[in-house]
């Protein structure tokens, strides 16, 4: 990952957005959706290693199974905010949103079964 | 980072403005409007393959 290459990466998707604005309105959408998409790419591939050395990190340590519900969350987290930010940017807040609703159930649902195990285990501890 | 593809984006909006100013000078409304209507298309076509190759990332990181 290098910081000054996101700076220029930015400042150079800065230029062709305003110029994209002036010239055809129709495409500024479209153009904000690409330096998006790409930008989150990039940021994602130079998160890679990090990732790999949590799991690693946890499956040593005997938690993989909730680690990987971790990562999960994270990546619907990561994605459904991504998505947001573009469809706010365009000037569509409601649909983003619901983006960011839908983000919120998937990972409620994700973490439901570690959520039950929880309740048992408070469960047989009680009785 | 795939700055040649935000580049791309910006020549197609580029040439789609100049063309549509042209036609439109010359009285070609209809066409004009065929011209954004493909630039459009042309983007969202490049943008469509970003966003597969964007999924495909973040199953590999991930591991989903």
């Amino acid at each position: 990952m290098n910081t000054l290459t996101v700076c220029a990466f930015s400042l150079i998707a800065l230029c062709v957005v305003v110029l994209i604005k002036q010239i055809r309105q129709e495409l500024v959408p479209l153009t904000v959706a690409v330096v998006g998409v790409v930008f989150f790419g990039y940021l994602l591939l130079s998160l890679s290693p990090v990732i790999t050395f949590i799991s690693d990190t946890a499956k040593q340590s005997g938690m993989g199974g909730y680690f990987s519900v971790l990562v999960k969350a994270l990546a619907i987290a990561l994605s459904c905010q991504v998505c947001a930010e573009i469809c706010r940017d365009c000037g569509e807040s409601s649909l983003a949103s619901k983006v960011e609703l839908a983000g919120k159930i998937g990972i409620i649902i994700l973490s439901l079964p570690i959520l039950q195990q929880l309740l048992g285990m408070a469960k047989e501890m009680l009785q | 980072m795939n700055i040649a593809l935000v580049l791309k984006v910006a020549g197609v909006g580029l040439l789609v403005g100049i063309a549509y100013q042209i036609l439109q000078k010359n009285g070609r409304e209809e066409q004009a409007t065929f011209v954004s209507i493909a630039g459009v298309i042309i983007v969202m076509l490049l943008l469509v393959q970003e966003i597969s190759s964007l999924f495909s990332t973040i199953r590999s990181v991930f591991g989903l």
